[in-house]
């Protein structure tokens, strides 16, 4: 199974800070399909925690990640909560009940809020962000198969 | 007494006298304390002797073990007869049966003796529970995917100095993508493999005209 190549655009497009494209684009994301971009979102995110916490994943790495992004977006309104973020990423590592403890709305935007800001501090994604996307692209597929 | 002592002229040894009284009156008075003390004590102890207080009174509510003894005098049933440490086999955990240190946080776990892989797939593992409650919520985020990207841009504000996470090295590891069925638009791919197909065929060709000359 392979996923609209407009995923990985969109999301390029988002996690490098060209909202007005990303938004444009993703209004051309069928509507049928827009599932399948939430999980590569998922996807994406994963790829991201594991570029920014390759070399350190203890929780101390994880609560000055939060807390970096929370003065990262001060200005956002609602504002950023810490412990969502810590709460989403412990999610990622295993912690699944934590996730139902999360709206599904601070759950989507805390994951694209926490892209922009790895994307933005890992050098390897700046250069090139094309094989981080088709690394989730691959595995949001294999989600999508599994079904 | 003080007061006759007085009446003779003598007030100095009257104070002296009702002071030694009132110092006589007090110690009394702490006999008598004490005394009653002693008294409640012995009541008490009597009482929990003859099971009319304490927690062997029927209806107490403090459940009391049975115990009875053997004949070398050691307790034979109930909670004292064994100390629960021997009393149950060990029970070890999974972990503690694959040798992971029981001291190590959950976060420290699989960082422990890790290899950065078995830490990637562990994201990846965790996500696909995520991804899954994702899909579920896809109607009720629909609307919030676009404000939330103009905020990825708009609300974006990282200090003047920033840290940066990794060296600009290229990716390890990449998912393959299942690739089951023949991809008519991917040319490039298709025309390698029949350059090769033609590559050997005139080589079989090659090689029988030789033969024949």
């Amino acid at each position: 199974m392979t996923l609209n190549p407009l995923f990985r655009e969109t999301m390029r497009a988002a996690a490098l800070g060209k909202s007005d494209e990303a938004n444009r684009l993703y209004d051309q994301i069928p509507e049928p399909e827009i599932s399948h971009y939430n999980m590569f979102i998922v996807a994406f995110f994963a790829v991201c925690l594991e570029v920014r916490f390759k070399d350190d994943q203890s929780f101390t790495a994880i609560k000055q990640f939060a807390t970096e992004m929370q003065y990262d977006y001060r200005n956002a309104e609602p504002p950023v909560k810490q412990l969502v973020i810590e709460g989403i990423i412990r999610a990622m590592m295993g912690e699944e009940d934590l996730i139902q403890e999360i709206s599904p709305a601070d759950q989507h935007r805390t994951q694209l809020l926490a892209i922009r800001k790895i994307v933005a501090q890992s050098p390897e994604m700046q250069i090139d962000l094309a094989p981080f996307l088709a690394d989730a692209e691959g595995l949001a597929a294999q989600w999508a198969q599994a079904e | 007494m003080a007061g006759a002592l007085e009446g003779i002229g003598a007030e100095d040894k009257s104070r002296q006298v009702s002071e030694v009284a009132n110092k006589l009156e007090a110690a009394e008075a702490s006999r008598a304390g004490f005394e009653g003390t002693l008294a409640k004590a012995h009541f008490v102890m009597l009482s929990v002797m003859h099971g009319n207080m304490g927690p062997a009174v029927p209806g107490s509510g403090v459940i009391v073990p049975h115990t009875s003894v053997d004949a070398d005098g050691a307790p034979t049933v109930g909670l004292d007869a064994i100390p629960p440490q021997l009393r149950q086999d060990a029970k070890p955990s999974g972990e503690e049966l694959m040798g992971i240190d029981p001291k190590l946080g959950f976060l420290d776990k699989e960082h422990e003796n890790a290899n950065t892989d078995q830490g990637m797939s562990k994201f990846r593992r965790g996500a696909r529970n995520v991804a899954r409650n994702a899909q579920d919520y896809s109607d009720a985020v629909k609307e919030l995917t676009k404000p939330a990207t103009t905020e990825m841009t708009e609300a974006f504000q990282p200090p003047e100095t920033y840290p940066v996470v990794g060296t600009a090295e290229p990716a390890a590891t990449f998912t393959a993508l299942p690739q089951t069925h023949f991809d008519g638009q991917n040319a490039v791919g298709n025309l390698v493999v029949v350059a090769v197909l033609v590559t050997e065929v005139i080589a079989r060709r090659m090689k029988d005209w030789r033969a024949k000359t």
